[in-house]
């Protein structure tokens, strides 16, 4: 079996969008948040970039209300991304690949999250630990 | 088509009767054909039904309010149209029956269509397998 | 197939210059996105009118036949009503393609005392998948 050597790196990371919504009330002990949580892979193959676009809608369960969102872009290149692009002009990466994007732009949200809701009562509410292989089992 | 074994089509006599008049007008006409058989497709929006009798298919091209020209036509579905002839709307008349030309463009359309629904009956004429055609006796003469 | 005569016809297609077609196509393509859109709303022609701010069905006939020269404005308008594209206007074309979606909604008990790293990811129609690593700092 042979190995496929793909190339990629880092490209930029963007913040499309972010706002926070002080809560009526303080949050009570026992509060639970929920990371409404939407990502999407987007192919630009003239640029050669594979872009993923975390979103995030906070919701406090407790309270039943929104208190942030954020949007942020993860943005790879891929130096021989044209080798994925089969006769029928249809594009797929493999599993693995998207897994690793999927690693990578949950951990860089993480960290872009803590950045942005940091200094208000989000402050300590981090994103988990996901595994994105349970993310790839979702899809049909 | 063309009636009576002619060499001409209605389409050309309606060009030829009406091009020196309203050169503009039955340029755009045939235009607006060439959009149809090429691009949209014979779409209800682009004509005035109800010009014949209930379910005969008979319409005509949409003319705008202060046009002077008419061009009926036979409808079947988006696909296929039988283009006929039609005339000049004169400013004077308020409605087309008030026209000899357009009440006898009308009547030919209007028994044309009737024809050819028989002889659909009749198994004379039938649509091509791809329904863009009819294939058949399309032979239409005065006597008939 | 039958051959006819046409001349009339034949020196009349002969004048159409391909920036008169082109210009006559627009006109008709315009009125069949128009409709198609109309069509996905499930609007009639009363409700255009209606929703265009008009009182006269027999134009938004006019706007459906093919042969109506719109101004911008009313394009706008109706690119706003319809929520469709009418006018390329070369906005950035986004040249990007989706080829992957994913949508989690992840839970986090929340609580000031200690640290604590959980995973739940929820599948539609399932119940949650739990499990929880506690780090004390």
């Amino acid at each position: 079996m042979s190995k496929e050597t793909i190339s990629f790196k880092f490209r930029n990371i963007d913040i499309l969008e972010f706002s926070f919504v002080h809560p009526k009330q303080i949050f009570p002990e026992n509060a639970v948040f929920r990371f409404e949580t939407q990502i999407e892979h987007k192919v630009n193959l003239e640029e050669k970039f594979i872009i993923v676009v975390s979103s995030f809608i906070i919701h406090c369960e407790n309270l039943s209300e929104k208190v942030g969102n954020a949007v942020v872009s993860c943005v790879y290149t891929i130096d021989n991304i044209e080798d994925f692009v089969n006769e029928n002009k249809v594009f797929t990466l493999p599993e693995q690949l998207l897994t690793m994007f999927n690693s990578i732009s949950i951990s860089t949200c993480r960290g872009v999250l803590f950045t942005l809701f940091r200094g208000t009562p989000l402050h300590t509410v981090i994103l988990p630990i996901i595994n994105p292989v349970d993310l790839n089992k979702q899809q049909p | 088509m063309a009636l009576n074994n002619d060499e001409e089509t209605l389409l050309n006599k309606f060009v030829r009767e009406n091009e020196i008049s309203f050169k503009s007008e039955t340029k755009d006409i045939v235009k607006r054909l060439i959009s149809i058989g090429h691009t949209t497709g014979a779409r209800s929006q682009f004509f005035k039904e109800w010009e014949g009798k209930p379910g005969d298919g008979v319409c005509a091209l949409y003319d705008k309010p202060y046009s002077n020209l008419r061009l009926y036509c036979i409808c079947y579905g988006t696909q296929l149209i039988i283009i006929g002839s039609g005339g000049h709307k004169p400013k004077t008349i308020r409605a087309l029956q008030e026209d000899k030309k357009l009440t006898e463009e009308n009547a030919l359309i209007k028994e044309i269509s009737r024809q050819i629904t028989q002889r659909i009956k009749d198994k004379e004429i039938r649509f091509t397998p791809d329904y863009l055609d009819f294939t058949g006796d399309l032979s239409f003469n005065d006597e008939d | 197939m039958e051959t006819y005569n046409d001349e009339a016809l034949n020196s009349l297609l002969s004048e159409i210059t391909p920036e008169e077609q082109a210009k006559t196509d627009a006109k008709m393509l315009l009125a069949v996105k128009i409709a198609e859109a109309m069509q996905a709303k499930g609007w009639n022609k009363t409700r255009l009118m209606k929703e265009m701010g008009k009182s006269n069905p027999s134009e938004i006939t006019r706007w459906l036949s093919g042969t109506q020269n719109f101004t911008v404005d009313t394009l706008v308008d109706l690119e706003r009503v319809l929520e469709i594209k009418l006018l390329d206007l070369g906005e950035a074309k986004s040249t990007e393609k989706t080829i992957r979606q994913y949508k989690i909604d992840i839970v986090v008990p929340f609580n000031r005392n200690e640290k604590l790293s959980a995973c739940l990811v929820s599948e539609p129609d399932d119940v949650y998948t739990y499990y929880k690593q506690t780090i004390y700092s």
